[in-house]
């Protein structure tokens, strides 16, 4: 005898298959485009082509011969370096150009007050940018110099470049 | 209400009890991702090019016979105020410590 | 109309106990189905590994000497064994499995600065099904095993540019990269080898040019002329390669006492590494290929070397039998450090 008396368990069947598919479904696909460890991925790579670009500036391309970066600090020459360091972050193997900007600091010890630390800006009107909430990181690199030109007290120092870099 | 067909609420009631085992299962996973490390921050936090750059320095200022005490108290100086680590290198330059709260690193040059 | 006893399954009512348990279950289950929407951010997707494979990639080819690695005897350091990996000849399997790891950096205290016999060596390669039976990496399975790491197989394309334009020097290795990938770049120095050059007007008929390791080793490893792991060039100017009547490559005793100097021709040894002689217009190139030192002739860092040329009559007829004597590490330019750039693409 064929009736309807079966209605109940389909009707009722195919909500608890509906539900728990929409559930399965809700709590696989949700997925946030933007994951927040892109800012550090980004940030690494910045921080590493900054070092790179720091310590090919300070070796010597001949043996008995001045860093780049010592030359620059001694003669107080913040354009060579805005010019030589902007060249070597923004080359890349397929010719496009990187945009990345830069705001550089010289941090020395005060021979007058061993514990105190001055600084110099280093930084240079036409290479480097006002910096504006861009996201940055710093890189450093300790630099020898002979002959200090912020403080005509002592003869030789190491001095620290602080360097902030960020992409445009 | 006593005549009311329950005979299929089974149905229904497993299929509740498996969604809320997903979701369980899903805030459980939610949980466990905020704990450890992605891998550029573990990059960012080793301090592999504050380490190469003392090195490199002492070693070059060794080779070229220009080390005096005050250079070395230079770095020390430096390294503890705008990089936040402690360096500390005997008067030849032939140990050297850092250490920056997070990783710590000792050298000791020549001696085979 | 209700008939007692049977069961009526088109009233369509609830129960109000089902009710009341239904609506505190929806309100619990869209509380849960809000929380969702904050559920799979902390989840790793490939794009960030990626980066950091290329990344670890980026490192252990630029900053680290490779291994199997050698560097000349210092009194503070053991002893290494030579060679260098970039001497090996890889169409040997043992020598091919000795690779470990394949990085170009000069030495170990000199990461970023690679050398570019390492480099050339380390873009030779090929994609066909032979190339374990020549002297070239297989791409990719050898970059993979040696360079990259892992289990997954992944792709890869390396590249690199020198930044002066004068000498733009682009390599390339594995095919072009889709929209999406893992990426480092990274900035270097790269270390060339030396080369001299010599005149006839300079020079007499029996000519020696001298090479002292031992001198040239003890510079640092940035600057030095290393003739065991580069090539080494002499351009011979307005000399044609018919005009040199004889070669030799001798190395001089360390004690003079001990005998006489032991001599090779450089014609003998007909495989790769060799000795080139080429003519370029009106004058002579001899290169020594890097490895030839060591791989043939077996010399090492305190090897003091002559290299002997017997020239025909004709260079300087009034100097005949008379020979000249000319020092490469006096003589030899050695280049300047260049910068370049180095890209690493992982997808």
């Amino acid at each position: 005898m064929v009736d309807d008396s079966g209605q109940l368990y389909t009707i009722e069947g195919i909500a608890a298959a509906i539900l728990m598919i929409f559930t399965a479904y809700l709590a696989v696909n949700t997925a946030v485009v933007y994951t927040p460890q892109d800012v550090h991925i980004i940030d690494m790579q910045l921080e590493q082509l900054g070092n790179d670009a720091l310590v090919v500036l300070d070796t010597p391309p001949s043996e008995s011969e001045k860093s780049p970066l010592q030359d620059y600090i001694e003669r107080d020459k913040p354009e060579w370096f805005g010019n030589n360091f902007t060249r070597l972050m923004n080359a890349t193997t397929s010719g496009n150009p990187d945009k990345i900007k830069y705001t550089a600091t010289v941090y020395y010890r005060d021979i007058a007050d061993p514990t105190n630390v001055r600084t110099h800006p280093f930084t240079n009107s036409t290479t480097s940018s006002r910096y504006y909430r861009e996201n940055a990181v710093n890189v450093s690199r300790l630099v020898y110099v002979n002959d200090n030109p912020y403080d005509a007290i002592v003869d030789d120092q190491v001095v620290l470049l602080e360097v902030m870099v960020w992409r445009d | 209400m006593a005549g009311l067909n329950d005979d299929a609420q089974w149905i229904v009631m497993l299929g509740f009890i498996i969604s809320i085992l997903i979701l369980f299962l899903a805030l459980i996973v939610n949980q466990s991702a905020l704990v450890g490390q992605t891998t550029a921050e573990s990059v960012l936090e080793f301090p592999k090019t504050s380490i190469q750059d003392t090195r490199n320095e002492l070693m070059t200022l060794k080779d070229s016979g220009l080390l005096k005490s005050s250079l070395i108290d230079d770095i020390e100086f430096l390294s503890m105020v705008r990089r936040g680590a402690v360096v500390s290198v005997n008067t030849s330059a032939t140990y050297i410590h850092y250490n920056d709260g997070v990783t710590t690193y000792n050298e000791t040059i020549g001696g085979g | 109309m209700r008939v007692p006893g049977k069961i009526d399954h088109e009233e369509g009512q609830l129960s109000i106990d089902f009710m009341i348990g239904f609506s505190i279950f929806m309100i619990g289950f869209i509380f849960v189905a809000i929380m969702i929407s904050g559920l799979f951010v902390h989840l790793q997707s490939k794009t960030i590994d990626y980066d950091a494979v290329a990344y670890r990639t980026s490192v252990v080819l630029i900053e680290d000497p490779g291994e199997p690695s050698w560097e000349p005897w210092r009194y503070d350091q053991p002893v290494i064994q030579p060679p260098n990996w970039h001497i090996l000849n890889v169409s040997f399997p043992e020598e091919r499995d000795n690779i470990k790891r394949l990085g170009v950096s000069i030495a170990k205290n000199s990461p970023g600065i690679l050398e570019y016999s390492k480099v050339e060596k380390f873009f030779t390669n090929s994609s066909s099904l032979g190339c374990s039976e020549h002297n070239t990496f297989c791409n990719p399975t050898d970059y993979r095993e040696k360079l990259i790491f892992g289990d997954y197989p992944y792709r890869f394309n390396i590249t690199l540019k020198n930044i002066t334009p004068s000498h733009s020097g682009y390599k390339s290795l594995g095919p072009s990269s889709p929209d999406a990938f893992g990426y480092i770049r990274r900035i270097i120095l790269i270390k060339y080898p030396t080369s001299m050059t010599v005149d006839s007007s300079s020079i007499y008929n029996n000519t020696t040019i001298h090479l002292n390791f031992s001198e040239f080793y003890s510079h640092s490893a940035i600057y030095r002329i290393d003739p065991l792991n580069d090539d080494i060039t002499i351009n011979l100017t307005n000399i044609t390669p018919e005009k040199i009547a004889s070669t030799r490559i001798c190395q001089l005793p360390a004690d003079p006492e001990m005998g006489g100097e032991v001599c090779f021709n450089p014609s003998d040894f007909t495989y790769s590494p060799r000795v080139l002689i080429n003519p370029s217009g009106n004058n002579t190139t001899m290169k020594i290929e890097a490895g030839f030192f060591q791989q043939q002739v077996n010399f090492d860092e305190f090897s003091d070397v002559d290299i002997k040329f017997v020239f025909d009559s004709v260079i300087n007829a009034s100097m005949v039998n008379q020979t000249s004597y000319v020092d490469y590490g006096d003589t030899a330019i050695i280049p300047p450090l260049l910068p370049a750039v180095l890209e690493v693409r992982i997808w």
